[in-house]
């Protein structure tokens, strides 16, 4: 029997389900997270379903043998299947392009998120004499706050921190944007800003430390650069990888940090707070740590800034999700 | 062993028959036992010098009614008289498809194959019938392996008929009719199928990746692993979009017709501008998905001014791209206005210096519809029956052309990639520099970047630390309007002067509007 196959529509029809597939599961399993940030998830979806319907739509041509047969074209779906299927793994600091986030991968985090904030804070932070107590009791009463406008509403929570949380990205984006024109305008009137507090349901532990937790690393980085009078002399313990900057920082400096994606693996860059430690030298970069320690405010390149005095430092294990998301 | 089958296919009068005279009645052939079928019969008669030779003659109309008759018939011929080798005279109206379906019918399709399909053509008169004919022509040219062109006359007329016949069926020979031996090598060389080619590709690619890969130990330390990562980030952030962008682009393509869009679309300049601005406005996609859909408008006969300002405008003002730097600029609401103003003056002012240098010629660069070609739909668009039909045909063509635009974001892609790896810190070195330096260094690098429209605002802001807000905003402007990524996607469908001229225009207008207005404006 000879065969009576067009054997392009099956290329293109195995490509088509493949991709549809692929993208599928990136997007199920949460491994599209590597590549871009959770507000994509919609339109990875929508790629999938449309690589699906067009995979049905080759299957009548199978049967239908051409004597012209293409392949070339093709590669335009097996070199990404090829690319994500080959083992990689996540970038490291090293390997960014961190020429625009490297030299102050800090203040860049501070920027993006809320430079005007931290502006009015440093100006207004003499009037605001908020102590820890304060600080306390504010944050316990909008974590209630939180869960009961979680419940009331999913779409405006915080469920885009999460790596699974499906929401819908204009959703998320608006909401954080709402959030950013809340808090620009609450750092602008002088008082205590809440808004991230309330928007992530940050927490302090019982004894009144911080314990970042791996899914809250960036709204505890941004609260914390935002109000960093309120957390000056708390204890604090954080993870990250080893980041060190010659060019712009001490020997006894280095960055428990965690990659920040804004929009693709393209842009990864370097965030997390400075740490003085002594044995900074010994620490090897890239390396898991878990840092505990005091929170103070120190200078760095002529700006005040929150730093962490070491207590101690032990080794961590990679967290799950290694690169964090600024929604 | 099933009969080889060699077909001949071309216009009336392009000499089918004189090189069928040429072929067949060669002092090697005449041991071989040969059939010739035609399905044409014009002026030059064939005739066989060794008697060597069967004919079998089938009319047009036959062909039409009885194609399983036809089928049957030439099955039993050969069933009868042993054939070396069938060769097949096409006719020049009739879809070479229809010559695929007469030899998969079962008796038919089990005792021969058909191995090689050569294309005959006249170089005066092609430019004219590919004109005219509707999709015959270009769908026998585009199923052919090699085509013989005669009355090439001149090297220019030769580098003309060779150009427009890759731009039907990439990759072609073409021979003058005079190449006999060489003719004849390519029609017995042996056929590799391209599918075979593609996995052996696919086998080295992945040998070699394992030979570079494995034995860095650790994987993440080396540029080739940020490289992978950059190049799919890219590419799963633009997928989406281009998908987006095809489907639309098709949509117009196969539902509204040319002379609808005609019709309506104001002919007078700013009304057209206006339109194209407001349809920006309206329409939620990336430049990866405006760059199809331009290049439909302009298929469709919109006026290139107010394409052009449609291309520009689009992937800067759109309501995505609003909200994102709204997000990304700490609600500052002033960096999105300056920013959708400068964008949509600036596209204004791009469509403006498009009507007045009015680019000379077809700036499309396929002289008819290369995707209408690749993708099997030559009947045009309006005679389709019904809604089911259209709508095959628009996921035939969405297919084709996000196969044909993918091309070009896969290295649009991998190049900005590289860049990203290896590049951009020595460009940012120059921040402390002038405004004029530092606003030419963010136009660079947004065209290096190839950055999605929809999310450069949060990488532009990461900037701010280095560079003024003004100069930023080059960046905002120039980079959804022109990168890396759009100029391959572009040089794929427009002539180069065309793309080469938008490029200029564009860079020009964008900067001197920046370097203008942006500090006034933005009120530093």
């Amino acid at each position: 029997m000879i065969k009576k196959i067009d054997s392009q529509a099956l290329l293109e029809f195995i490509c088509f389900s493949f991709f549809s597939v692929l993208i599928f599961y990136l997007t199920v399993s949460g491994g599209y997270l590597s590549y871009v940030t959770p507000k994509m998830a919609p339109y990875l979806y929508f790629t999938s379903a449309v690589m699906l319907v067009w995979a049905v739509s080759k299957l009548s041509d199978i049967f239908r043998p051409q004597h012209k047969i293409r392949a070339a074209h093709c590669l335009v779906l097996i070199i990404p299947i090829l690319f994500l299927l080959l083992p990689h793994s996540a970038v490291i600091a090293t390997g960014t392009s961190s020429g625009y986030f490297g030299s102050n991968s800090l203040t860049a985090v501070s920027n993006s998120t809320s430079s005007a904030e931290i502006k009015t804070n440093n100006t207004m932070a003499s009037q605001s004499n908020s102590t820890l107590e304060d600080s306390s009791t504010v944050t316990a009463s909008a974590s209630n706050e939180n869960t009961a406008g979680n419940s009331a509403s999913d779409d405006t929570s915080s469920s885009s921190v999460q790596a699974a949380g499906g929401s819908v990205s204009e959703d998320s984006a608006s909401s954080s944007a709402q959030a950013a024109g809340g808090s620009a305008s609450a750092g602008a009137t002088g008082q205590d800003d809440n808004s991230i507090v309330n928007q992530y349901g940050l927490k302090l532990s019982k004894d009144g430390s911080i314990d970042v937790s791996d899914d809250l690393f960036y709204p505890w980085l941004t609260e914390i650069f935002t109000n960093m009078k309120k957390y000056e002399g708390v204890k604090i313990t954080i993870k990250g990888f080893v980041f060190k900057d010659s060019e712009t920082m001490d020997s006894n400096e280095f960055v428990p940090a965690r990659l920040l994606m804004w929009c693709c693996s393209a842009d990864l860059s370097p965030c997390g707070i400075i740490c003085e430690y002594d044995k900074s030298s010994e620490l090897e970069e890239n390396s898991w740590v878990k840092v505990t320690g005091v929170i103070h405010i120190g200078k760095y390149q002529g700006a005040d800034e929150p730093q962490i005095t070491v207590t101690s430092v032990s080794l961590a294990e990679k967290p799950q999700q290694e690169y964090v998301y600024p929604w | 062993m099933r009969i080889p089958v060699f077909v001949v296919t071309g216009f009336l009068d392009s000499g089918k028959t004189t090189l069928l005279n040429r072929f067949l009645n060669q002092r090697e052939m005449q041991e071989a036992q040969l059939l010739l079928i035609q399905f044409e019969s014009g002026e030059e008669e064939f005739s066989s010098r060794y008697h060597n030779c069967d004919v079998l003659n089938f009319s047009k109309k036959d062909l039409e009614q009885h194609p399983k008759q036809i089928s049957q018939q030439i099955s039993r011929y050969l069933n009868e008289y042993e054939a070396d080798e069938v060769w097949i005279e096409w006719n020049g109206v009739t879809p070479f498809s229809e010559l695929q379906s007469l030899f998969s019918y079962n008796d038919l399709h089990r005792i021969c194959k058909i191995m090689k399909v050569v294309h005959m053509a006249d170089a005066k008169t092609l430019d004219v019938m590919l004109g005219r004919t509707g999709g015959v022509l270009p769908e026998q040219i585009s199923n052919c392996d090699l085509a013989v062109v005669r009355n090439m006359r001149s090297n220019a007329v030769t580098k003309h008929v060779r150009r427009l016949m890759r731009s039907i069926n990439p990759g072609i020979e073409t021979y003058g009719e005079m190449q006999i031996s060489k003719i004849l090598r390519d029609i017995y060389s042996k056929h590799i199928n391209p599918i075979s080619i593609l996995c052996i590709c696919i086998v080295w690619f992945l040998a070699a990746y394992y030979i570079i890969a494995t034995p860095s130990f650790d994987l993440s330390q080396t540029p080739l692993n940020t490289l992978v990562n950059v190049f799919l980030g890219i590419i799963l952030q633009a997928v989406p979009f281009l998908l987006i962008g095809v489907l639309i682009s098709s949509a117009i393509q196969i539902f509204i017709s040319s002379d609808a869009i005609e019709r309506r679309f104001p002919q007078k300049l700013g009304l057209g501008m206006l339109v194209a601005v407001l349809f920006g406005f309206c329409l939620p996609v990336c430049d990866c998905a405006s760059v199809p859909i331009f290049r439909s408008l302009v298929k469709k006969g919109v006026p290139v001014p107010a394409a052009v300002t449609f291309l520009t405008a689009t992937p800067v003002i759109n309501p995505v791209v609003i909200l994102s730097t709204y997000y990304a600029f700490n609600g500052n609401l002033r960096v999105v206005a300056v920013r959708v103003g400068l964008g949509i003056i600036s596209s204004v002012l791009i469509g403006l210096l498009f009507s007045i240098f009015l680019p000379k010629g077809k700036i499309l660069s396929n002289s008819f519809d290369g995707i209408m070609c690749s993708c099997g739909c030559y009947d045009g668009t309006a005679s389709l029956p019904g809604v089911k039909g259209k709508l095959g045909l628009f996921i035939r063509h969405s297919q084709a052309e996000f196969f044909n635009v993918g091309k070009y974001l896969m290295i649009g892609a991998f190049i900005s990639a590289i860049f990203q790896t290896i590049g951009t810190r020595s460009l940012s070195v120059q921040s402390g520099a002038g405004f004029a330096l530092s606003l030419l260094v963010m136009i660079i690098m947004a065209f290096l970047l190839s950055l999605c429209s929809t999310s450069d605002a949060v990488v532009a802001r990461s900037f701010s630390a280095n560079f003024s807000t003004g100069a930023v905003m080059g960046f905002l402007v120039f980079g959804p309007m022109m990168d890396i990524k759009n100029l391959f996607m572009l040089s794929g469908g427009f002539s180069r002067g065309f793309v080469a001229k938008l490029l200029l225009f564009t860079f020009i207008v964008c900067y001197f509007v920046v370097f203008t207005l942006a500090r006034p404006l933005l009120g530093v």
